[in-house]
């Protein structure tokens, strides 16, 4: 891919927006092109100057659109009946209306709290495919993440880490993070693995499907606890119950090394310490 | 429908869940001076015309079309009134002074001097956190011209930051 194609696509790519293939062919430009790079690196550092961004509150204005949006007396009809039929015809429309705000907008909150979560992910594992060393701040970068170290992270978190009572043989930590994201507060351990190859574990309340969004997913056990398996770039990423909370490992190359990292904290490290 | 005489309580919960974001992106799009007038304008806009809503998912896109369209309306109205209100403070070049400003400050500063139409892809993308294709939807353009669009959003951005003193 030429250099004039390739700055042609970087926000789509940036973006997760461009198809697999090619996204491979801008990272391939990437690996080659200083400029590019450089380009979106620039993307990046605006992106993180746009997270950080304040938060406007404006005024509560709503008693006024109220009186404003208020219905014209109606004149001429004045008898009772008439008066009580629209009485119950309003309060029905009213509550049909109800009805109809509410699941909207329970439904609008959901969808944009797990979009945005997405779209997070999306960028993190993005990042992570082409470089699981260089993915390792993304979401802290987003949102606003602090790096700790592992008795730090237990005095913030209120519980002791997995990850911090020990690591699969093998495996190294390299860096650690908590991050307060809108689903959840959570603690990512970057660890490497052998020839040093990058894994990430977060540990996390609640399940977090939406992390994945449209990725293929299959439910299955490992270890006797209830895993779901998702499909990524060149790896794979397992999610599962590991005491009062969940632990999602991004990065295993297949089922044996998911099996090799879930195993070990669920049956070594859960059952006689975890909550 | 009566929506916009309907359930109080119902018109209540939906203003409190989306009120701040629209402000924002108004506030950004038009200034602090006019945002509260122009939010006001959005949701009168909102309640009149619930009833032409359709489709749970679509309501995200629906609520910044209405909202991107005010500010445009307000902006072009604003441009034929003799005297154009600044939409923010005008900052001082002097790079020392440029680096005493904190980030947040710059990033507003650059945004309001950035094309209101690269602006608003910006923002539906950086701080609203949309989809090309629900940008798409918003601003009822192709989405294979959002790409090209934030890329030269995110260029000039660069640019006027690094003439208010960024660093990169």
């Amino acid at each position: 891919m030429d250099c004039a194609t390739a700055r042609e696509l970087l926000s789509a790519f940036f973006d997760g927006e461009l198809s697999k293939p090619s996204a491979e062919d801008v990272a391939q430009h990437l690996e080659d092109c200083a400029e590019c790079r450089q380009e979106i690196d620039h993307y990046r550092q605006l992106s993180q100057l746009a997270a950080q961004l304040e938060t406007i509150t404006g005024p509560d204005q709503f008693a006024q659109l109220q009186e404003t949006l208020k219905p014209p007396p109606v004149l001429g009809q004045t008898t009772r009946t008439r008066s009580t039929q629209r009485r119950w015809r309003t309060a029905a429309v009213s509550a049909m209306v109800t009805v109809l705000i509410l699941s909207t907008v329970s439904s609008w909150f959901w969808y944009q709290h797990s979009h945005a979560m997405e779209a997070s992910f999306n960028r993190f594992l993005g990042a992570f495919t082409r470089s699981p060393e260089h993915a390792e701040n993304v979401l802290s970068e987003i949102y606003a993440g602090q790096p700790v170290s592992l008795d730090e992270a237990e005095k913030i978190l209120k519980y002791r880490p997995a990850v911090a009572r020990g690591l699969p043989p093998g495996y190294t930590l390299a860096s650690a993070y908590v991050i307060k994201m809108p689903c959840c507060v959570c603690l990512q351990a970057n660890l490497r693995g052998s020839a040093g190859r990058g894994i990430a574990v977060f540990e996390h309340d609640g399940h977090q499907p939406h992390w994945f969004g449209n990725r293929p997913a299959i439910d299955t056990v490992c270890q006797g606890q209830p895993t779901r398996l998702i499909q990524l770039d060149g790896s794979v990423a397992a999610t599962c119950r590991c005491g009062q909370r969940y632990l999602t490992v991004i990065g295993p190359k297949d089922l044996g090394e998911v099996h090799q990292l879930i195993g070990f904290w669920v049956q070594e490290v859960s059952p006689p310490q975890l909550n | 429908m009566r929506a916009q005489g309907g359930n109080p309580a119902a018109q209540r919960l939906l203003y409190d869940v989306c009120c701040q974001r629209v402000f924002r992106t108004v506030y950004r799009m038009v200034g602090l001076a006019d945002a509260a007038d122009v939010t006001q304008e959005v949701f009168l806009q909102v309640f009149r015309s619930l009833h032409q809503f359709s489709g749970l998912s679509r309501f995200e896109t629906w609520l910044f079309r209405i909202s991107i369209n005010e500010c445009m309306q307000f902006r072009r109205r604003r441009h034929r009134r003799p005297s154009v209100a600044l939409e923010h403070d005008p900052l001082d070049k002097h790079p020392d002074a440029a680096r005493s400003f904190d980030h947040q400050e710059l990033m507003e500063q650059a945004l309001a001097r950035l094309e209101p139409e690269l602006r608003t892809v910006f923002l539906l993308k950086e701080v609203e956190h949309l989809s090309y294709s629900q940008i798409a939807e918003v601003l009822q353009i192709a989405e294979g011209t959002i790409g090209s669009r934030l890329n030269r959003a995110r260029r000039q951005l660069q640019s006027i930051l690094i003439e208010l003193g960024w660093e990169a």
